[in-house]
């Protein structure tokens, strides 16, 4: 997998590209903790994500976790691909999207 | 895209290759229940045994697209389960069909990775006898697709009947995701089998700051409606049973007794098994070429901390010399802990000849029965890996030319049935490994004639009964009047002598003229890393094994005059002969005032090697000499020093039986020059001169 980080106005914005599994988990966490540091709120662009295993959606979920404890803003970019959906079905994360999108909303 | 693909691809190989592992080790199990039912066919568990292991190997075949494999088990399965229901008797001719199938089984698995291809016109006979036994219409190539697709879905697990609903609660350990198995593959497998409801559990994730983010702290309870059996659903989790918690229970009504019927054990005691694998210690399998990478890893340490230990010596800094000492314990500690993670207990290896026994012993019309001494015996998994040729030949050879025709044992007045015995024990820093039989025996008069028909010893050369036994590990010898497809063409036993030596190894074989017949192996415990005593001559240094180590002795000028110019030396009122290391390697240095002998135990007795000075203890990390020097018999290998020397590590039975050849054969030559050990030509027989 591929990190793009984006550190703007607009929010701290991380874009995850390819297959994302357990040999990226420590990278993606480094970077999801700058964003959630960052204080501007995060953004992360799953559009071009083609795979994930339980240890990617398992610190996605946190991070979204934390945000809505810190009161930061969480969202998801980008059109998800079904089957990253449905990895986050499989498992029983499967309001993760749609209730990211929705703290993005009550912000 | 291609990406993901290649990444699903690259999973499902992986599950795969856990699969023909798994299979294989399944194989060997079943083999060995098989053949214990042979001798004991009332016996309940074995024939239950026996159907479990069968209906994993199907199961999980069908599950991991070994369609062929799954189809043809099921066949055998059934046979087991007509027997299991008292249908059908263990006979001796089911027993041998499915050691047939086990042994296609194989067969298959070989096929799938590419090596070879399975006999089908031979797989079809046995199909066709099953059915003649069991009366049962099999799953072969034969029977319409229909019928066979409708076989393999039951097989992958949905039976007839009514779907239950069961609970899974299931929460995966530490270690689980780095082992490469990720929960949601094994919950897209649990959705094939039913409706599967998933609720996850998220109490136990940390917060980000300290959570591991290889670790999956997720955990699971899940509903899952099926038809399928608790095995089936059991063997979703077949390979991550070891790193997580698991239980699995079926809701409702129970229909415990159906449950009970089909996999013999409760859910609860799924459950509890589970657990049990939780709260012990764990096993997990590691591919041996990461242990070699390892034990190699291991070595480089080990060498890396004696040069640290010279520079330590040198600078005289209390701070460095403490942080050597530690350096060292701990080193010391790794290397015994890497060494002992190679070592495999012999069992599955005694066990494998089993079946080699039980068809070798229908195929020549003989009754042998297999006894197993000291199977838990442990050894270097790279030793265990190149004894299995030798001792096939050594068995080969004891039911082929050993063992008696029942009617000829009876009348020398033994028992019909006769024995093989095999048998491993420690002895020091070997492990002494034995195949003895209750045959007839060898004739050593036969040996001899044919050592002097091949010339390999004179007509009256003077020889002990062990020395002429020698005489079989010569290339081609062979006293059998007849060959046979086993033995007899005087090829294997002087492959099994080359291969025991290439290991470090020696063979000798004991044999009673109708009594039987003994051959022991002494192998070394390990090949990589040994307890070494470093000395010196001149300015090379020399390693010693200390487990062959039995004293160290001085030697002065006195000594030697008193021995008039005969290398031995009086010890405690035992007379030792000597091999000077300087002369042996032709080393040009001076007489030393005062030198040391290092008595060491051989295969040919004691000795002692003449050496300069003890410098210590020095643990040894074998490097091979390369290609060039890999006849030199005497030298086990080399290390590397702290300070970056060479070390040869010496083998001492090999170094003396050299010494012993050389004098042997140069007995044209001045006696008291060529042969001061007064070693008789007779052999390794010696007489001492005082």
């Amino acid at each position: 997998m591929t990190i793009h980080v984006k550190d703007s106005k607009a929010g701290y914005g991380l874009r995850l590209e390819g297959e994302a599994g357990i040999e990226d988990a420590i990278e993606l966490r480094e970077a999801l903790v700058a964003g959630l540091g960052s204080g501007r709120g995060l953004n992360v662009h799953l559009g071009a994500m083609t795979r994930a295993d339980v240890t990617v959606l398992q610190l996605l979920w946190v991070a979204r976790r934390e945000a809505s404890h810190g009161g930061t803003a969480f969202r998801i970019e980008g059109e998800v691909r079904p089957e990253i959906r449905s990895a986050f079905e499989e498992v029983g994360l499967d309001t993760f999207v749609a209730e990211a999108a929705h703290m993005v909303e009550a912000q | 895209m291609s990406r993901a693909a290649k990444g699903d691809a690259a999973t499902v190989d992986k599950y795969k290759q856990a699969f023909q592992e798994e299979a294989r080790e399944i194989l060997v199990e079943l083999e060995a229940t098989l053949l214990e039912l042979n001798g004991d066919r009332e016996n309940a568990d074995l024939v239950g045994q026996a159907f479990r292991a069968l209906h994993t190997i199907k199961g999980s075949g069908a599950m991991f697209g070994f369609t062929e494999v799954a189809a043809f088990t099921h066949n055998v399965e059934n046979a087991f389960d007509e027997v299991r229901n008292g249908r059908l008797e263990a006979s001796e001719q089911l027993i041998n069909l499915a050691l047939a199938a086990l042994d296609h089984i194989e067969a298959m698995l070989d096929q799938a990775v590419g090596r070879g291809l399975a006999d089908v016109p031979a797989a079809t006979k046995i199909l066709e006898q099953l059915r003649d036994l069991t009366g049962k219409e099999g799953l072969g190539s034969g029977v319409p697709h229909e019928r066979r697709n409708s076989v393999l879905a039951e097989i992958a697990g949905v039976e007839d009947g009514k779907p239950a609903e069961w609970k899974i609660c299931f929460a995966p350990g530490p270690d689980m995701m780095s082992n490469g198995t990720d929960p949601l593959l094994l919950m897209r497998e649990l959705k094939q089998l039913g409706t599967l409801q998933v609720t996850v559990k998220t109490d136990a994730v940390p917060a980000m700051k300290d959570l591991n983010p290889q670790c999956c702290y997720l955990r699971w309870e899940m509903a899952l409606t099926t038809a399928a059996t608790i095995e089936a659903i059991r063997d979703v989790f077949i390979f991550a049973e070891d790193a997580c918690e698991l239980s699995i229970e079926q809701q409702g009504a129970m229909a415990a007794e159906e449950v009970i019927e089909n996999v013999g054990e409760q859910p609860g005691q799924f459950r509890r098994r589970a657990e049990d694998h939780v709260g012990s210690a764990s096993n997990i399998r590691v591919p041996t070429v990461k242990l070699d990478q390892f034990v190699d890893l291991v070595g480089e340490l080990v060498t890396v901390q004696a040069r640290l230990a010279e520079i330590a010596s040198r600078l005289d800094d209390s701070d460095v010399a403490s942080v050597s000492e530690e350096v060292e314990r701990l080193t010391s500690a790794l290397r015994e802990n890497s060494m002992s993670i190679r070592m495999l207990p012999i069992r599955a290896t005694f066990e494998r000849f089993r079946r080699l026994i039980h068809d070798l012993a229908h195929e020549l019309g003989k009754e042998v029965e297999l006894t197993i001494e000291g199977a838990d015996t442990e050894l270097d998994k790279t030793v265990i890996d190149q004894l299995n040729d030798p001792l096939m030949h050594l068995i080969r050879n004891s039911m082929d030319h050993g063992i008696e025709l029942p009617g000829e044992r009876i009348a020398a007045g033994k028992r019909a049935t006769a024995k093989i015995h095999l048998a491993a024990r420690h002895a020091g820093a070997c492990v002494l490994i034995s195949v003895s039989d209750d045959g007839r025996g060898i004739d050593v008069a036969a040996v001899r004639q044919r050592g002097v028909e091949r010339g390999l010893i004179a007509a009256d050369a003077q020889l002990e009964e062990s020395e002429i036994f020698q005489l079989i590990f010569e290339a081609g010898f062979s006293t059998a009047a007849q060959v046979t497809d086993l033995s007899g063409r005087g090829v294997g036993m002087d492959v099994v002598r080359r291969r025991v030596e290439s290991l470090r190894g020696s063979i000798d074989i004991a044999s009673k003229a109708g009594a039987g017949t003994d051959v022991s192996l002494r192998l070394p415990l390990t090949l990589a890393i040994i307890d070494g005593l470093l000395v010196d001559v001149g300015e090379a240094y020399f390693v010693l094994p200390v487990a062959s180590i039995l004293e160290c002795i001085e030697l002065t000028r006195e000594d030697v005059m008193n021995a008039n110019g005969k290398h031995v030396v009086n010890v405690r009122g035992e007379i030792i002969p000597y091999i000077r290391l300087k002369d042996f390697f032709r080393m040009r240095i001076d007489e030393r005032e005062r030198e040391q002998i290092m008595v060491v135990a051989t295969d040919h007795g004691r000795f002692g090697f003449v050496v300069d000075q003890v410098i210590g203890d020095h643990q040894t990390v074998i490097k091979n000499l390369g290609k060039f020097y890999r006849n030199v018999q005497v030298i086990s290998g080399a290390t590397i020093l702290g300070n970056g020397a060479v070390a040869l590590v010496l083998d001492p039975s090999r170094l003396v039986q050299e010494v012993i050849r050389s004098v042997l054969s140069n007995s044209g030559l001045e006696k008291s020059q060529s042969n001061p050990w007064q070693i008789e030509e007779r052999g390794t027989q010696r007489e001492m001169l005082q």
